[in-house]
């Protein structure tokens, strides 16, 4: 029985429709996770649940403010109000008496890790710690209902998996747990799911029932089975590997049908819902291309209007940057901490870290545009300088546009700039270059600022969070794009806070809190590390008992996965509850989970020595 | 360098408020200065009492010199010295003069300073002249008409203080301060936070939310106001010689007016810079044209009437009229009405459109909608 949900529900704000025709079912019992990327709609669709906005049609089934709680994607957490009375206030507020805030206040930040931080202000936590208040902010009335806006965005993984723990918690009792995120392995972990694309439901149901509900097939691809220039559009990246979604009744090429995860099936279902997909659908061709032709490899178009060179990577050749032992502060902050990084032609270097680990900083020392307190810095072979900025295509996580010129006046003045001829702009920039770059969107947004990042031809691309609150359509084609221009020889170093990003990169460097704690490719950093899948038909009793011992655990639906760890010790922690345990590969969020408490507990060690 | 300034004149175009900065303010302070700023007041209004009042006043009428800069509005030949000093206190004119039959005396309001100055020197003249007359009429002809002596005061203010006309309008400038910058800043700042979405989900009222962000600010306000009036009491010696429930009175409606204006600046503000930006649009206007610095009687008609749209404007007639002269209810109820009515609407306005961001919306009812929140509450239970 639905207890929290809507049924067609439609919101305009002005001429925008912000949510067409959604349907929601929330239960208790269970996490309801609303996936998409920045603008599809779940903050509205949250926002509507919490009495914010009124819906131009449909049906709204709610709770009443009393039995509600809301975390907003800001956290919720007063700034200049320290911890204890950030919950003081929250707790009065709801009517709470002082003896019910101290008692429920105290199993909270026990819970979360943020007992000894009472006396701290809202703005000297951390990112991550910041979203565990806000989640207790939102609890602490036991609501019936809890909206979570992005809780997770950017949080550091050890939080991250702590948050998922705290949420999990709270679901497995009688409340109704609705968050929205953009994590695609978030919402896989949760029993339900709802993915939303500008406005619009792509898909509802468990995981399993989404990736089964993809129409058509989705099949492996590789150099040799490069498909007709009208079905290229239907391909995306995948590690290694290339995907491709073929819509009912096309022919399945060689290398046969690939066993379909999340973000496939989310990407196929954007593809059937856009242009390219029906026109695919309507044509059911298939033409496998002579591999020997010169067309043979599966190209996305280059945004740089095709203007590249031949691989020449070759592992030998001089890094086009590096850092070594780079160190930073900013007053009494120690943003980086002995942290080194090397990028050489075509290769993807991938640095992950959750915001606030120093990612930002080190690029931007990297880049010259900020000098480190101690270590060296080399860009092209020497000190960062004026010159070496004309090799270099930068975009900043704020994209660095000009919002309030038009498209064409962005791309002359970048031109003006570096002297070079006006880029060929993408068709779908070209349809819009008389707008203010303001109006046009963001995904076209972040697409111009790569086409100006390229239009010089740079020999080092650096990309800070360029995949930040994208969409799987959008993420896979911005790694096309990514993946081009390292084929092309260049060097690309990219930010990023989705782990699962990670496949799409040649190495690694894993930061947390300005130290690095792990760096070379997937399999190095996970080699060594272990974990244990827990299977129980009384998974909640298996969830406490596991919680209880203070196992790193997460849950991926119904299943619990403990990290760090061996069978026995699990099988001893659940202390005779019926479940089967195996022993799994450990994802790479388990990894840096375990990287950066062995790391936290030696620098703890360190400080007391 | 030519490709970054060409980029700046197309972003400059695109920018209102810049642009409007950029136009605007020059007009503007062409205007104010052009018309506003101008301390020399040259017309005087007098009221002439006494049994030779109407002498007095056909003399001023008659002198040409003296009637480009005296305009008398009253002559009342019963009125007596009490009645000119009343006059004054309730600010009917800038200068009183009691006509007896051979003395003349000539009371000037020292509250209004710049007024107050020329009055001076116009009297002062005068004075040398009917001094320099009675000389020669005493050399011609013998003593056959009595001379006239001019004897001139300035009363509330004998020495032309400024930090006694300032300081009450100073307290008003500091409770606009308060009232609009740090007001709309405190608002503002939970928007930009995304905590007052926190609280628009709690389940408070939105008159809760509403009184319990305004009313520290209100304390502080009045705090401050007591303050300032006490430190300018005590170090400048600037009298305090009327009605202090007056004054509450003013200041209380003023206060309204100003946090009502501050938080109808953060309703149109998403962040602190604009904030600040449009509480300045509103500071600035006051100080100038509110006739704390420049006197309103000085001002071209126009810019005046901009002056008279001000609640500062108002508050310092209050608190000079109080403070310094000692003026009742019977001559101050105008500017208490006005700052009334500017404060039920402001404030009003205000508080409307605050508790209307922060309210639930309803949706619309479905009858089938209804019998599942009796489903819902079945749950809950």
């Amino acid at each position: 029985m639905t207890v929290v949900g809507v049924r067609d529900l439609t919101v305009e704000f002005g001429h925008v429709v912000a949510l067409q025709d959604v349907t929601l079912d929330a239960r208790p019992g269970r996490i309801t996770a609303v996936v998409g990327g920045d603008g599809a709609g779940k903050s509205t669709l949250l926002r509507v649940l919490a009495h914010r906005v009124r819906a131009v049609r449909g049906e709204v089934l709610t709770v009443d403010r009393e039995r509600l709680g809301y975390q907003p994607s800001t956290s919720g957490v007063w700034a200049t109000l320290t911890v204890d009375e950030n919950v003081e206030f929250v707790g009065r507020s709801y009517g709470m008496s002082t003896r019910q805030i101290r008692t429920r206040s105290a199993e909270l930040l026990e819970r979360a890790g943020l007992a000894e931080a009472g006396g701290r202000l809202g703005r000297e936590l951390s990112g991550g710690m910041r979203q565990k208040l806000g989640f207790v902010l939102a609890i602490l009335h036991e609501p019936q209902v809890v909206l979570l806006d992005e809780p997770s965005t950017g949080v550091d993984p050890v939080s991250r998996v702590e948050l998922w723990r705290l949420i999990s918690t709270t679901a497995t009792g009688d409340t109704v747990v609705v968050m929205a995120t953009t994590y695609l392995d978030e919402a896989q972990r949760a029993a339900s799911v709802l993915a939303l694309d500008a406005g619009r439901v792509l898909a509802a149901g468990t995981p399993d029932e989404i990736i089964a509900a993809v129409p058509g097939t989705i099949a492996r691809l590789d150099g040799t089975d490069a498909p007709s220039a009208e079905l290229t559009p239907l391909t995306w990246r995948r590690g290694t590997e290339r995907h491709i979604w073929l819509p009912a009744g096309v022919p399945t090429p060689p290398h046969g049908v690939a066993a379909p995860d999340f973000e496939d099936a989310l990407v196929a279902l954007s593809l059937a819902a856009a242009p390219a997909g029906r026109v695919a659908r309507d044509r059911r061709s298939l033409a496998y291309r002579d591999p020997t032709s010169e067309h043979s490899e599966v190209s996305i178009r280059d945004a740089s209007g095709g203007a590249t060179r031949p691989a020449e990577a070759a592992p030998t050749a001089a890094p086009t940057a590096s850092a070594t032992a780079v160190t930073k502060r900013f007053g009494h902050h120690l943003a980086l901490d002995g942290v080194g990084l090397e990028v050489r032609p075509g290769e993807i270097v991938g640095l992950i870290g959750a915001n606030g680990a120093g990612k930002t900083t080190l690029l931007r020392i990297l880049l010259g545009l900020e000098g480190a307190d101690d270590g060296t810095v080399t860009l092209f072979g020497r000190a960062p300088d004026n010159a070496s900025r004309r090799r270099l295509g930068y975009v900043p996580q704020g994209l660095g546009l000009y919002t309030t010129l038009s498209v064409r006046e962005n791309v002359a003045f970048l031109s003006r700039v570096y002297g070079v001829p006006r880029p060929q702009l993408p068709p779908a920039l070209q349809e819009v270059r008389s707008s203010l770059v303001s109006d046009i969107g963001l995904g076209r947004q972040r697409q111009l600022a790569f086409a100006l990042a390229l239009s010089h031809s740079p020999e080092l691309l650096v990309l800070d969070e360029p995949t930040s609150g994208v969409d799987p359509l959008g993420r896979a084609r911005l790694w096309d794009v990514i993946h081009t221009q390292a084929e092309a020889g260049r060097a690309v170093i990219v930010t990023t806070h989705y782990l699962q990003e990670a496949e799409q990169c040649t190495r690694l460097v894993l930061l947390a809190s300005g130290r690095l704690i792990g760096s070379g490719t997937v399999s190095d950093l996970t080699r060594g590390t272990s974990a244990v899948l827990v299977r129980s038909e009384d998974w909640q009793r298996a969830f406490d008992a596991l919680d209880r011992s203070r196992l790193p655990i997460m849950l991926t639906g119904r299943d619990i996965r403990v990290a760090g760890t061996s069978a026995a010790v699990v099988q001893d922690a659940l202390a005779g509850i019926p479940a089967t345990v195996t022993s799994v590969p450990p994802t790479l969020e388990e990894t840096m989970v375990l990287l950066d408490r062995d790391r936290d507990h030696e620098h703890r060690e360190g400080a007391a020595a | 360098m030519r490709a970054i300034v060409l980029k700046e004149f197309q972003e400059l175009r695109r920018d209102r408020r810049t642009l409007a900065l950029l136009i605007v303010m020059p007009l503007l302070l062409l205007i104010i200065f052009g018309y506003a700023a101008n301390f020399t007041v040259d017309h005087l209004t007098v009221a002439v009492y006494g049994s030779g009042a109407t002498t007095v006043t056909k003399l001023i009428d008659d002198n040409a010199k003296l009637k480009d800069h005296l305009d008398v509005v009253s002559t009342d030949a019963g009125g007596t010295k009490t009645d000119a000093r009343n006059g004054l206190r309730d600010d009917k004119t800038d200068v009183a003069i009691v006509a007896a039959a051979s003395n003349v005396d000539v009371y000037i309001d020292g509250s209004n300073l710049f007024a107050a100055q020329s009055a001076r020197t116009i009297f002062a003249q005068l004075q040398q002249q009917v001094a320099q007359q009675a000389g020669k009429q005493g050399q011609g002809t013998a003593s056959a008409q009595q001379t006239t002596t001019i004897t001139v005061t300035t009363l509330f203010n004998p020495d032309l203080k400024t930090s006694w006309v300032m300081i009450p309008a100073i307290i008003g400038l500091i409770l606009t301060f308060i009232g609009t910058i740090i007001t709309s800043i405190g608002l503002v700042r939970e928007r930009e936070a995304g905590t007052l979405e926190q609280l628009a989900v709690m389940p408070l009222r939105p008159s809760a939310v509403v009184l319990g962000k305004i009313s520290p600010y209100f304390l502080l306000a009045c705090f401050d106001m007591a303050l300032i009036t006490v430190l300018g009491l005590l170090l400048f010696g600037v009298p305090f010689n009327g009605d202090p429930l007056i004054f509450i009175v003013g200041a209380a409606l003023f206060l309204f007016v100003v946090l009502g204006l501050g938080v109808l600046i953060s309703s149109v503000s998403r962040t602190t810079g604009q904030a600040i930006q449009l509480a300045f649009m509103v500071l600035l206007p006051q100080i100038l044209l509110s006739g704390m610095i420049f006197p309103l009687s000085a001002m071209a008609a126009g810019v005046r009437w901009i002056g008279y749209c001000l609640p500062l404007t108002w508050f310092t007639m209050i608190s000079q009229g109080v403070m310094i002269r000692g003026a009742g209810w019977n001559s101050l109820w105008f500017p208490l009405v006005i700052l009334a009515a500017m404060a039920v609407v402001i404030f009003g306005l205000a508080v409307v459109r605050l508790s209307r961001s922060i309210s639930p919306v309803k949706q619309h009812e479905h009858p089938e909608t209804d019998a599942q929140h009796d489903a819902v509450a079945e749950v809950a239970r």
